[in-house]
């Protein structure tokens, strides 16, 4: 219900802003427990236009105007406004707007969108799709320059080609915060204060790097009783000012087209001033251009842009963390977090460092740092895909220093771990594929030493303003990355370095949308959810005990998935998200979403070759993924409509006559429509093996009463119920299906789920509860949009997951949130036949998209 | 550090063919594994034990879930739940109502009750196959038994048809209801050497031409409960097979058909003398079991019969099979010669059958 309100004034507000659609769209709920209930969600408003002519090749600029609104509300306590709100996520879609439904909370929540919301500087943007039907058009509005918005920020993480012409490095803040101490928990303005805080302090850090936009961001909170943590992070850049100003896709190509910029590099070169950098860092000449100066290690939390020319292939690289902490109350307990907070920051960018360098990489991509609050402890776990991009330097290796230098048997210890590192970062390179050319030091210019580095990590807490960066890394000129092994605790970090196992052959993972360095996949994909929850024994726990455990479960179950995936080798896990919580005193929960897709092993040799006009084609599914947009835009204009997509591309279709099973097998049977809606419904009603038993029951009776002869049952020699009705629906987290293309998107899909149980054992404990109910909960998803009409879900998130039990009352209860965009594909080998026979089908599904900016 | 909870849910759902195999075999899920890292699994794909017994426990868990929907496999089908592709769902149903050749023998003919549950204990001793596996089995029978029952139409395309399974299952299953129906004696030490593929010929045989089904004319009165098609045999052809007994008890009848044997097989068989010295007890031991249809005890002792009466005797005497071929074709041709029998039709229909099951059990 909330989500249908937060969508719909999200759809206000950037229709305030004469935008007509939101892309990026990120949706979360913070249950604080006691003071409330919380609904916050920001997007990216822009402006889609109809593409008058379609346009050839090139995906059209998109600017997507900038991160707007958020809207945090509370649950209102009047039981009346929950049973007038829509109760199924099936009405969300015919809802119609009725003020007098809502009213309070529409009052208590639009104060902090006028305070939130920029005066200045409405963004609009475009986007637009190859070949499709949508074209961008950039939409004249009143301009002023992005540094003057009040938050310059994009959620999107791909951006076309020249969007970005610098990127500076992740931002992030955080800040801890009393949830007891709001003063009017009903209304929104402290929280609405809180992040304004922290918004504020990321674009000063953008500012540091010399940058004025923030792309790729995102914000988290992590509660755990009264206190709370607000996270943001995001990557700092410099966004090409054509793109932003006035003017129309031929302008922007045009200018595109005259910038001589280098190709897949000029996004590495750095933002700041080098005479004045916010602080210590190696620069070298790109390694590409060489011209410009480049860093040597690059953080960012977007995907990699499509024109980025990377050696070899991308890992997963994870860093893990667990801090104790005593248990308190209150302000002692939110300074006890605040002053662990700048020491697991800095120990996770170490591991990350490490690790990255350990894999021979240079950059990380698609950064996402969750830091997870529990009553006596803290956990950090980063997750990031590893590239080695041709612009950067060549990382230097990993040395040890022992401290103890005299003793002779330590010295051999170190030596030995020194040859396994070394080892491992040859295997590494080898498995990876990093090879990259030899380029002489004279050519560059400057000789280039490897000194120790710091990435552009700026981390901070808003309870204490000086940078933890600030401290100086650098521990005079080195050729290499040094450890020193001085104590238990890098003792530690070295072998945990080395336990990291890689994945086996054949496969490979990353947390980007694709793997860098693969581009010919298959048709065939499979996401999964696999939750794991550990309970740690309370006694004399220590950091190293904790970090061993939280370490053996991610490796654990990373080594599961690789397990049971084994079939579909060769084949690579893309949007590996791992989300940690500690719902307990000493259980510690896991939750990974992902897609293993296979790819074709023969074509990967010539990837190289092909990487350019691959990645172009990746940029036309990019670009789709702007369309998408709530359906509740939709729905305002068209009230009374209540499945137009659906019912227009069967009309489409029908026309389609003569047009071979190709077509026919993507419309999805609309005929048998009604009934998927209720058997949907009879899915939620009740277990719907119950409901189906009995029907069949009675078609059984009825045959038996038929006076029919036996000859008519013995011609039935076919079992009637051989051919399924049920229809396929791909299920995935990234914003395209590969070797097909999405014809149509349906809307979002957006839903909440809350199961209770109080028979735990009958149901197979608590693995076989929520067993049960995640593939009830993609059940559902999928019910949902094929009962929309479509295939497919694409940007498939599970945002929420939280698992309560108690066992001793064999009671256990489950509340899930995701979320995701329903969508028609069509393979693109069905598509070329239907684009043969009737070009004219395409453009069909564009004429939605085009009512929306009526 | 222990594992609270640990799961792995696909969008499309993994179904390991090998853990199904150690699941339907009734094994635990610690035995299970311990097989699996027998079989070299962890060798071959550089796993850990942990990650096995993890792997087997979803595996477990799904098929526990799917289970229920097996009970009825159109359910399986129509279900939302679980996103399996069509020929995985075949599969899995196929594997499900598969059972051993061990334990349906065990049970084949017997009543289908609780009672015969609760030897199952006995059964899992005798046979090796887990008790958790047997009573699967078990289970199944009674299942397609309870629902294709009350059933009209063709045993076997009903059972095609509410439980998908594949040709050959569905008429291994027809075989097993009609026995259970019939309660057909199979449990003698002296059956012992009979196949289950051997009943399982001798039920086709029977259901097509022995039931009311057979004789393809619908009930006159379409709602008299009448007994069921395919599972019942035809009563009223039972009580006409006491006409043949005029064959064994007319002695100039029993005389000219000896002769008339005797004379077309001479020299045919390697075992003349045998047969024209036993002729009159096989075919005596022949008519009277068809005369003794009648009772259901005796219906029940109808493969005990045979073995006694018919196959016993030529074995003991050595006719190798051809022979006992060509003296079941002379034998059931013959009577067509007999001027005074009356029975033709009916014989027919006795011995086409009869001829069909002797031969295929004829064997060691």
């Amino acid at each position: 219900m909330k989500t249908g309100e937060l969508q719909r004034k999200i759809g206000l507000k950037v229709l305030e802003m004469r935008g007509n659609a939101v892309v990026g769209y990120l949706q979360c709920f913070d249950l604080e427990g006691e003071s409330g209930l919380v609904v916050r969600a920001i997007g990216t408003a822009c402006t889609l236009d109809k593409l008058s002519s379609p346009a050839a090749f090139l995906p059209a600029c998109n600017s997507p105007s900038k991160e707007i609104k958020e809207i945090p509300f509370n649950e209102d306590p009047n039981p009346n406004t929950h049973s007038s709100g829509p109760s199924t996520p099936l009405k969300n879609q015919t809802y119609s707007f009725s003020p007098s439904k809502s009213y309070s909370r529409q009052s208590s929540s639009s104060d902090t969108d006028l305070s939130l919301t920029p005066k200045t500087g409405m963004g609009s943007g475009s986007a637009g799709k190859e070949g499709g039907p949508f074209k961008a058009l950039l939409r004249q509005q009143t301009q002023s320059a992005l540094e003057q918005r009040e938050f310059p920020f994009f959620t999107l993480t791909a951006f076309p080609p020249g969007f970005l012409v610098h990127v500076g490095g992740v931002v992030s803040a955080r800040s801890v915060k009393l949830l007891d101490r709001i003063h009017n928990p009903d209304e929104p303005e402290t929280r609405d204060a809180w992040w304004a805080e922290i918004r504020q302090e990321i674009k000063s850090h953008a500012k540091a790097l010399g940058c004025h936009a923030v792309v790729g961001y995102s914000e988290s909170t992590s509660i755990c009783e009264e206190v709370c943590i607000l996270s943001a992070s995001g990557t700092a850049a410099v966004l090409n000012p054509r793109f932003l100003q006035d003017g129309t896709v031929e302008g922007c190509l045009e200018q595109r087209l005259e910038e001589n910029l280098p190709a897949g590099c000029g996004f590495c070169h750095i933002p700041y001033d080098e005479l004045n950098m916010p602080f210590p860092a190696h620069l070298t000449y790109c390694y590409n251009c060489r011209k410009q100066k480049v860093p040597d290690v690059l953080f960012t939390t977007i995907d990699l842009p499509m024109d980025a020319t990377v050696i070899g292939k991308g890992c997963l690289i994870q860093a893990r963390l667990c801090r104790l902490k005593k248990k308190a109350q209150a302000e002692a307990n939110a300074t006890a977090i605040s002053n662990l907070l700048p020491f697991m920051e800095y120990e996770v960018h170490t591991q990350l460092m490490n690790k990255l360098k350990l894999k021979g990489m240079n950059a990380l991509f698609g950064l996402r740092i969750q830091i997870s609050v529990g009553e006596n402890m803290l956990m950090g776990l980063a997750s990031a895909t590893g590239v080695y991009l041709a612009a950067l330097p060549t990382p230097g290796g990993i040395q040890i220093a022992g401290k103890t230098p005299n003793d002779g048997s330590y010295e051999q210890h170190i030596s030995h771990m020194q040859k396994k590192i070394n080892d491992t970062i040859a295997k590494n390179k080898e498995l990876y594929e990093i090879n990259p050319p030899e380029i002489s030091e004279e050519i560059i210019g400057s000789p280039i030493p490897e000194p120790r580095q710091r990435s552009r990590l700026l981390r901070s807490q808003s309870e204490s303003s000086d940078e933890v960066t600030e401290l100086d890394l650098s521990h005079g000129k080195k050729d290499a990355f040094v450890l020193e092994i001085d104590d238990t605790d890098a003792m530690e970090d070295v072998h945990s370095l080395l336990t990291d196992v890689p994945p086996p052959s054949g496969f490979y993972s990353c947390n980007t949308e694709i793997m860098p360095g693969i581009n010919n996949w298959t048709s065939e994909i499979q996401m999964f959810t696999s939750v794991r929850v550990i309970r740690l024994s309370s006694l004399n726990l220590t950091n190293q005990a904790l970090n061993k455990n939280f370490n053996d479960l991610c490796e654990n179950l990373l080594k599961s998935l690789y397990f049971k995936l084994r079939s579909m080798i060769p084949c690579c896990l893309c949007h590996v998200n791992f989300t940690v919580s500690l719902p307990e005193d000493e259980l510690i929960q896991v939750t990974v979403t992902a897609v293993a897709i296979t790819f074709d092993k023969n074509q990967a040799l010539q990837t190289t070759k092909t990487h350019v006009e691959k990645s172009l084609q990746r940029a036309s599914t990019d670009n789709e993924e702007l369309l998408q947009f709530p359906l509740e835009l939709c729905s305002d204009s068209l009230p009374p409509h209540p499945f137009p997509p659906a019912k227009e591309h069967l009309e489409s279709a029908s026309s389609n006559s003569g047009i071979p099973a190709a077509q026919r097998a993507t419309s999805v049977d609309y005929s048998s429509f009604a009934d998927r809606c209720s058997s949907w419904i009879e899915l939620i009603k009740l277990k719907a093996q119950t409901i189906r038993r009995g029907s069949i029951k009675t078609t059984v009776t009825v045959e038996k009463a038929s006076p029919m002869g036996e000859g008519n049952f013995r011609n039935r020699s076919t079992p009637s119920c051989a051919n399924s009705t049920v229809g396929v629906v791909k299920m995935t987290p990234l914003s395209f299906i590969p070797g097909a293309k999405i014809t149509k998107y349906l809307g979002i899909i957006n839903m909440f789920f809350i199961r209770e149980t109080t028979s735990l054992r009958e149901e197979g404990g608590v693995s076989g509860f929520l067993h049960a109910f995640i593939a009830e909960v993609f059940a559902m998803v999928r019910a949902h949009v094929a009962a929309l009409g479509g295939n497919a879900v694409v940007s498939y998130i599970m945002k929420q997951c939280v698992f309560m039990e108690n066992p001793n009352k064999n009671q256990a209860q489950c509340l899930i949130n995701v979320s995701g965009d329903a969508v028609v594909f069509v393979r693109e080998s069905e598509l070329e036949v239907i684009s043969t026979q009737q070009p004219a089908a395409n453009c069909q599904p564009a004429c939605t998209g085009g009512e929306v900016t009526t | 550090m222990a594992s609270e909870l640990d799961i792995f849910v696909g969008n499309t759902t993994l179904i390991d063919e090998d853990v199904y195999r150690l699941w339907l075999d009734g094994y635990s899920v610690s035995d299970a594994v311990a097989l699996r890292v027998r079989s070299g699994i962890l060798e071959q794909t550089g796993a850990t034990a942990a990650v096995l017994q993890s792997d087997t426990m979803d595996h477990y868990r799904t098929f526990q879930m799917l289970e229920r929907l097996l009970h009825a496999p159109p359910k399986l089908l129509h279900q939302l739940i679980f996103q399996i592709p069509p020929s995985r769902q075949a599969l899995l149903i196929e594997r499900y109502y598969t059972f051993d050749e061990a334990f349906v023998r065990e049970v084949l003919g017997k009543k289908l009750s609780k009672g015969t549950k609760k030897d199952l204990d006995d059964i899992s001793t005798k046979t090796g196959i887990t008790l958790k596996s047997c009573r699967r089995q078990f289970d199944n029978f009674k299942r397609v038994f309870k629902v294709v029952e009350e059933m009209r139409g063709s045993l076997v395309d009903n059972i095609q048809q509410h439980f998908l399974l594949s040709d050959r299952l569905a008429r291994d299953y027809a075989a097993i209801v009609f026995f259970a129906n019939n309660r057909f004696e199979t449990g003698k030490k002296k059956l012992q050497y009979l196949s289950f593929g051997d009943f399982a010929f001798c039920a086709e045989l029977m259901i097509q031409n022995w039931t009311l089904g057979a004789v393809g004319e619908a009930p006159t009165e379409p709602d008299s409960q009448v007994d069921d098609m395919d599972m019942d045999l035809d009563k009223e052809f039972l009580q006409d097979l006491k006409e043949l007994k005029v064959l064994v008890a007319d002695k100039d009848l029993l005389d000219l058909h000896k002769s008339l044997v005797c004379t077309a097989l001479r020299g045919k068989l390697g075992v003349f003398s045998e047969m024209e010295a036993n002729f009159k007890n096989l075919s005596r031991g022949l008519v009277n079991v068809a005369a003794k249809l009648t009772h259901n005890k005796d219906v029940r002792d109808l493969f005990v019969d045979l073995v006694e009466k018919f196959l016993e005797p030529c074995r003991s005497d050595h006719w190798p099979l051809s022979d006992v071929r060509l003296f079941l074709n002379q034998y059931s041709a013959s009577v067509h010669s007999l001027d005074g029998f009356r029975y033709q039709a009916l014989w027919d229909r006795y011995m086409g059958t009869l001829r069909g099951c002797l031969l295929r059990l004829y064997h060691d």
